[in-house]
């Protein structure tokens, strides 16, 4: 069990004050009772996490790090679960893949170096894309989450992918799109599954190397998060810089001509976005640019803002269900009459809760900032 | 999981391609079609293996694109003619998951081709032969899926 | 058919003869002589051995002579006990030197030419005879050249050929020259109707319309290539739910022509062998003859041969067309002339198949009357269960089926492969696993070995599974725990050429069990206790037939009825037919029956709610709420309102048949109808009937309604004309009593739906009606006093509506309640414990209506049979913790088994009722979370079937 040691060392298990800290602030202990991230680490500490391999709670964690920003000796905690369910994943367990799994397997397949996908369906005509140039626009799931939820949910995933290219070509760039794009392997990396994030990575890597791209952006902060500290963690030096769409929008908004949009609107912060790349200000900036749109804040947002409930399609639950109520609920509190987030998956969540036949309703619009900042674009 | 690889499979060598389909078929109609044609001794290709499950309803996207992912060559989804489902409307189900199975399977770039839906009722021996057939034959046309990964000598 | 041979309480008795029949109702000692089948039901497998090596070769008579059979057989495929017989006249065991072959060939000695039969006696309370009818021999008609042309061939001769199963695996030949015809023609009433005056079939044989439509449409789908059809007719009847729209859409086929008229000859190319075919086109009056290449004759139905036989040793009587005599004085059509006896089917005259099982049904519960109290109460086994804690334990059993299996596939190579495969600690094979010698070696290992999963490798699931799960639970294995292997239905009987590719498909099909048994959990059948009360709502005929059958088995009923007396459309008739049985009398019997029976009726009552399931429904109606164990719906129809049509409504001599029938009922000796004598009296049927925009159906009653009420008319010298389209004798007798009237000078005409008749008058008055006669192609006007209009059944858009509402029984397009299966669940609907009875499944006549009655009281009666029902434990579950409450489940299960319920404050998850569910798992594919689970077909064992087929060598 000396690999174990090792992670516990690496991840800072060791310094564990046992305050119980991160238990009161994680969002699954406020509705799990059974889900404490102090006691799982300590079954790392003092049982080698032999029972914890086949607790279907190792699958749970959202790898939100609302713990770790709170923990008094920095314990990173989202990184000793994707240790402990990479050796899960070694001796055959696995959690309990939301939608049968479907979404995981794409995300496998994709790793296959044979396979010619047929992905780039939602480019319509109006949108002008390059083959080789500086700036390389990372699409992500997006193209299957339409053939997968677009009928169940009033939502069109690719507009997101629209949107994005329409706001670039306004900026006067024509960003490359891959034709064979794969997936950026986020998930399976937070699931432990390591070696196909690996080869997802080589894959991406090339491709985007020899589109000659200087700049990659993406408006998943997933897909952001593994391309700019995943991957060069795992593979070493990327040749390329990595924004999310946010970042750009905020960085160009002189450049933007805005017509007047009447909304209220609220921002949900993604994970990956804010306290991992630590993205709070842009998005913000980009949206009230807009004139016209009236911004109000949760009461947990920014820093201390609440995860969407459910993340790499695994262990989605009546926790997770309670989570995105109360997030909606929260929203709703601010006055808003939409919700934006900054990313696609954030938005299913947050939209599968808005779709429940239970009898108290919420009842709030959700939207994507690409979607609500192109819409705003004067003619 | 490591399973050993038998001795006779070993001394099978394909000249050509054999192809790997899975076929899900429903407890009512289309394995009970896929025994009538036991019974009457109709003879068809042996390239394919059959999963029952209770209803064509039952097989979501997840399971066709789990087949695929470990390398089967083709996936056939059969049930009850619409009208005879045993569940009633179990097989509007499997079509409405079907066509998300197949919407999902083209963005993967995969033929289309390789993922079939179809309707076999339990006296329909012969045609559960014609159908097996017919798939096995596109299937091997279309030649290996580029996510099946056996190397060429053997199964 | 397997479902009665593997009943634990029925003996199927084949080979058998019924030869006395003393005692009386409930007492009866029956002297059945069972004659020798020469092989052994204990022993034989069914393996066909014997068959494939005995030498003699003769026509078989289940392929109607088209096929060939050996002397030692099985009657057909799936036959009941799957034992072998030997037909004696054939064997040459009958020689001086014996054959023996047979003898030779038999592995477990189960072949036995000492058998000469016995005698044996059995102790009854009823019988039932469902003796089934004859074909009319069609070679009795020379004219149409059956037996002397190759080409001509009866309508079972053609079910036979269209059956993939059948001589030429569904494929249609010639007999003269094997090639596949381009033109095919149909003649139908062959031998009904009047037309086999030497056989004695004066009556319809019901079936042989709807029999050839379908055959029409089967041979199109059979050889697409088809050119012609020709169905030659007199009256097209579809008479029966759904049969009307299944005629119009037929005719949507290019390639099928109907014509009207009866071939006078065939006669046959001599060089060509194609029949040629004589007629009069009864719409243009052309006299053609048409050469075909093939020439099917629908014969019809006679009376069983051995019905004499059979009467005599029951004590019965017959009627003169052979069929088994119906005593109508009790208002049953499934009563014989003795009380006790029953029954059904054609065995009692002609039916189709939906109204046989209905009638069989009905028959049993007529019979239950008799043994209701010596029913068998189970005593529960107590089986200590195995304990199967701890890693897997797999046993793998391989069956050779004789040569079956073992002839095909390398059964050692399977063996050795299937010992190396994960968790498998034992492997063994056997001649026959399914005798009892292999069951028993399936025990004895399961304790040996301490085996907790197995996999029999064998046959399909679908026939032997239960065989194999009874041996695993009688030693304390939960039957659950056992997978079956099919190598020999879908692999060594379909791919006998390729051994290679078979044994490498067996081997891949056995690790995928041993893959899913590693997985599988025990299930446990649940049982629920049964509220001993049925709720029959309506108070008609069928309602009320239901309630006294349950009621004579003891049960307690309430019948509920909105009206504020009992009887319902009953109330209103004059006569019932054929048995010239007063309406008002039969009502009246019943209704008395009722008042001095324990059935509680409860009469202008609504039901409010109805919330539960089979075996507790909790009823809440405006006469008090109680609780039921099943529920039986005999709400009845409407008469359809023709407002504004042929007058209705602005002439008020232009009345409905109901509105006759009214009048009839209320007339003694002289008939008046709007306070004056008619003189003439015109029919139209088919309102609001198979009119395809409204109510595409046939109404079925108003063609026998219409000459009953034409009869009783013309009898009392009033002229009477009926416009029909087709007339359909639905019904006993009644082809004999639309050939009465005709003799009693009812005219008869046809009219088209293009060409509907028209009703002209004066102010209030209807005074002529004009129609197109086709015979002449003329118009002809008749003045007449009254026009009745024939008006069809509708549903009660309200009732049935509200009852759909709070029972879910799904309702068809034509808003009748929808039975459960069309021809083998004509009483059930989709909710368990929920039956039809009536016309609340569509328009019936008084007679089905009582078969229908009785047929739902038994199939309740099986529902309160035990103190409990089993639930099947294949079902659905839900992880609470893991449901978000998307309510997918709810919306898309039919049955309503899954429901959002509140599970902490604000917090709602799915449940799923295991008394509603089926398991199908339709709702666990649409879950998003994997909240719901299909036992037995979970993802995890699915998943784990997809590796080990696709995961080899890795």
């Amino acid at each position: 069990m000396e690999l174990i040691i090792e992670k516990l060392k690496k991840n800072r298990a060791f310094l564990c004050l046992e305050c119980g800290k991160c238990t009161a602030t994680c969002p699954i202990s406020t509705y799990n009772r059974g889900y404490s991230p102090r006691r799982m680490l300590a079954e790392g500490l003092f049982y080698d996490a032999g029972d914890l391999m086949s607790d279907r709670l190792l699958w749970s964690c959202l790898t939100c790090r609302l713990c770790s920003q709170r923990c008094p000796v920095d314990v990173k905690y989202s990184d000793y679960m994707r240790d402990i369910r990479a050796e899960a994943c070694r001796h055959g367990q696995w959690g309990n893949p939301s939608h049968g799994g479907t979404l995981l397997h794409i995300m496998e397949m994709t790793a296959s170096p044979k396979l010619r996908q047929n992905r780039t369906g939602w480019i319509t005509e109006d949108l002008r894309i390059g083959t080789k140039g500086e700036v390389l626009y990372f699409v992500g799931c997006l193209p299957y989450f339409q053939d997968f939820f677009s009928k169940d949910f009033d939502f069109d995933p690719v507009s997101i992918a629209q949107d994005t290219v329409r706001i670039l070509n306004r900026l006067g760039i024509e960003p490359v799109v891959l034709e064979n794009e794969r997936c950026c392997g986020h998930d399976l990396y937070w699931l432990g599954r390591l070696e196909k994030l690996d080869d997802l990575g080589r894959l991406n890597i090339k491709q985007i190397e020899e589109s000659g791209a200087k700049m990659v952006v993406t408006a998943c902060p997933e897909c952001a998060l593994v391309l700019k500290n995943i991957y060069p963690e795992r593979l070493g030096n990327i040749g390329f810089e990595v924004a999310h769409i946010s970042e750009i929008i905020a960085r160009n908004v002189d450049r933007l001509k805005f017509k007047n949009l009447d909304m209220e609107i609220t921002f949900q912060d993604p994970c990956r976005l804010g306290r991992y790349l630590g993205v709070y200000r842009q998005p913000r900036e980009a949206l009230s640019s807009i004139p016209g749109l009236r911004m109000y804040e949760m009461r947990h947002s920014g820093r201390g803002a609440i995860c969407c409930g459910t993340t790499n399609w695994m262990n989605c639950d009546a926790t997770s269900h309670q989570i995105q109520r109360n997030r909606l609920n929260e929203a709703r509190a601010t006055g808003a009459k939409t919700l934006v987030t900054a990313c696609p998956k954030c938005q299913i969540h947050l939209r599968c809760t808005t779709c429940s036949k239970e009898p108290e309703k919420v009842d709030i619009a959700l939207s994507d900032l690409v979607n609500i900042v192109a819409s705003a674009l004067a003619d | 999981m490591a399973i050993k690889t038998s001795k006779r499979e070993k001394k099978v060598t394909w000249e050509e391609f054999v192809p790997d389909i899975v076929a899900f078929a429903c407890n009512w109609c289309s394995y009970a079609g896929a025994d009538t044609a036991g019974v009457n001794r109709i003879q068809h290709s042996p390239n394919f293996r059959i999963i029952r499950t209770m209803c064509s309803g039952r097989v979501t996207p997840a399971y066709v694109l789990k087949a695929l992912k470990l390398g089967a060559d083709g996936v056939l989804v059969s049930g009850c003619h619409f009208g005879d489902c045993h569940y009633i409307f179990g097989n509007y189900e499997a079509v409405k998951q079907f066509e998300k199975t197949k919407a999902l399977v083209k963005t993967l770039g995969l033929d289309e081709k390789r993922v079939r839906l179809e309707w076999v009722s339990a006296a329909e021996g012969g045609r559960w032969a014609d159908v097996i057939n017919e798939f096995v034959g596109q299937i091997t046309a279309l030649g290996p899926s580029p996510l099946n990964h056996k190397p060429k000598s053997g199964k | 058919m397997l479902d009665a041979g593997r009943h634990p309480y029925i003996d199927v008795l084949t080979n058998s003869e019924l030869t006395g029949l003393g005692g009386h109702a409930g007492n009866f000692r029956a002297t059945v002589r069972r004659n020798p089948r020469y092989v052994s039901e204990d022993l034989c497998t069914g393996c066909g051995q014997c068959a494939d090596d005995c030498p003699v070769v003769v026509p078989n008579e289940f392929e109607v002579g088209m096929g060939a059979r050996k002397a030692i057989y099985q009657p057909f495929a799936q036959a009941v006990p799957n034992t072998y017989i030997i037909d004696s006249d054939n064997c040459l065991n009958d020689n001086f030197l014996v054959c023996n072959n047979c003898v030779r060939s038999c592995d477990r000695n189960a072949i036995d030419f000492d058998d000469v039969g016995r005698e044996i006696e059995l102790d009854i309370g009823s019988v039932i005879v469902a003796t089934g009818f004859d074909v009319y021999d069609t070679s009795a008609l020379p004219s149409y050249g059956y037996g002397l042309y190759d080409n001509v061939l009866t309508n079972m001769e053609l079910e036979r050929v269209l059956n993939a199963t059948g001589p030429t695996r569904g494929h249609i030949i010639r007999p003269s020259d094997h090639k596949v015809p381009k033109t095919l023609a149909f003649i139908q009433c062959v031998g009904s109707r009047g037309e086999g005056k030497e056989a004695g079939c004066q009556y319809c044989s019901r079936f042989c319309c709807m029999n050839a439509v379908k055959d029409c449409l089967l041979v199109k789908q059979h050889e697409p290539d088809i050119e012609k059809i020709l169905v030659f007719y007199i009256d097209l009847r579809a008479a029966g739910k759904g049969f009307e729209e299944f005629y119009q859409r037929s005719t949507e086929m290019p390639e099928l022509e109907y014509i009207r008229g009866r071939p006078s000859k065939i006669l046959e190319d001599p060089k060509t062998k194609d029949p040629i075919i004589f007629y009069e086109n009864g719409e243009t009056g052309q006299v053609s003859k048409v050469r075909v290449d093939l020439a099917v004759l629908s014969a019809g139905a006679v009376a069983s041969e051995s019905n004499v036989k059979l009467a005599a040793a029951l004590g019965i009587d017959l009627d003169e067309n052979g069929f088994f005599k119906i005593e109508t004085r009790y208002g049953s059509p499934l009563h014989t002339t003795k009380d006790g006896v029953y029954v059904c089917g054609c065995a009692a005259g002609i039916n189709d198949i939906s109204d046989s099982v209905t009638q069989g049904s009905g028959a049993a519960a007529q019979a239950e009357r008799h043994v209701a109290k010596f029913r068998v109460k189970e005593e529960p086994q107590e089986i200590k269960e195995l304990d199967i804690s701890g890693p897997p334990r797999v046993g793998v059993f391989i069956c050779h089926c004789g040569i079956n299996i073992a002839g095909v596939l390398d059964i050692e190579s399977l063996k050795e492969d299937a010992a190396a495969l994960p968790d498998v600690v034992y492997v063994e094979d056997n001649l026959f696993l399914c005798s009892d010698e292999g069951q028993r070696l399936i025990q004895e290992q399961i304790a040996e070995q301490n085996l907790n999963r197995v996999v029999g490798v064998a046959c399909t699931p679908r026939t032997h599974e239960p065989i194999f799960r009874e041996s695993c639970e009688l030693v304390g294995l939960n039957p659950y725990l056992f997978e079956m292997v099919n190598v020999r239905d879908q692999c060594s009987w379909v791919h006998t050429a390729e051994p290679e590719n078979a044994g490498q498909k067996a081997g891949d099909l056995i690790r995928m069990g041993v893959a899913k048994a590693r997985k599988l959990q025990p299930l446990y059948r649940k049982s629920i206790p049964v509220t001993q009360s049925v709720l029959v709502i309506g108070g008609g005929v069928a309602g009320m037939c239901a309630a006294l059958e349950l009621e004579a088995q003891g049960v307690k009923v309430f019948l509920s009825e909105k009206e504020g007396r009992l009887g319902g459309r009953l109330n209103s008739l004059t006569k019932v037919y054929p048995a010239d049985l007063s309406a008002f009398e039969l009502a009246r019997t019943i209704v008395k029956k009722i008042n001095t029976s324990r059935v509680e009726a409860i009469a202008s009552t609504e039901i409010n709610s109805i919330t539960g399931y089979v075996g507790n429904f909790d009823v809440s109606s405006t006469c008090g709420n109680f609780r039921v164990g099943s529920i039986i719906l005999a709400t009845g129809a409407e008469i359809y309102n023709p407002d504004g049509e042929f007058g209705y409504g602005e002439y008020e001599n232009v009345i409905t048949n109901q509105e006759l029938e009214d009048i009839l009922h209320d007339s003694k000796g002289e008939i008046k109808i709007g306070g004056r004598t008619p003189e003439t009296v015109v029919f139209i049927q088919c309102i609001g009937s198979r009119n395809a925009g409204k109510n595409p159906g046939c109404s079925r009653f108003c063609c026998p309604t219409t000459i009953k009420q034409a009869i009783r008319l013309r009898e009392s010298g009033v002229n009477v004309a009926v416009f029909h389209r087709d007339m359909r004798t639905v019904g006993a007798k009644a082809e004999e009593h639309y050939r009465h009237a005709r003799a009693l000078g009812v005219k008869f005409i046809r009219y088209t739906p293009e060409r509907l008749p028209k009703v002209m008058g004066n102010g209030k008055r209807a005074e002529t009606v004009e129609i197109l006669e086709l015979a002449l192609n003329r118009t002809l006007e008749i003045s007449t006093d009254h026009v009745i209009l024939a008006s069809g059944m509708v549903p009660n858009e309200q009732s049935t509506a509200k009852l759909q509402d709070l029972l879910k029984v799904p309702r068809g397009s034509d808003g009748f309640f929808m039975e459960r299966h069309a021809k083998l669940g004509p009483v059930e609907t989709t909710i368990e414990g929920v039956f039809l009875a009536g016309c609340a499944s569509g328009p019936r006549d008084i007679a089905d209506s009582i078969a229908q009655g009785c047929a739902a009281a038994a199939k309740a009666a099986v529902i309160l049979s035990g103190d409990t029902v089993d639930l099947e434990p294949i079902t659905c579950i839900v992880d609470k913790t893991l449901c978000r409450a998307c309510g997918q489940c709810v919306e898309i299960c039919q049955y309503h088994a899954p429901s959002l319920t509140e599970v902490a404050p604000g917090l709602s998850a799915a449940q799923i009722n295991p008394a509603l569910c089926k398991g199908c798992g339709t709702c666990a594919s649409w879950c998003p979370t994997g909240a719901i689970a299909a036992l037995h077909f979970t993802d995890e064992q699915i998943d784990s079937m997809m590796e080990a087929l696709l995961t080899v060598g890795t």
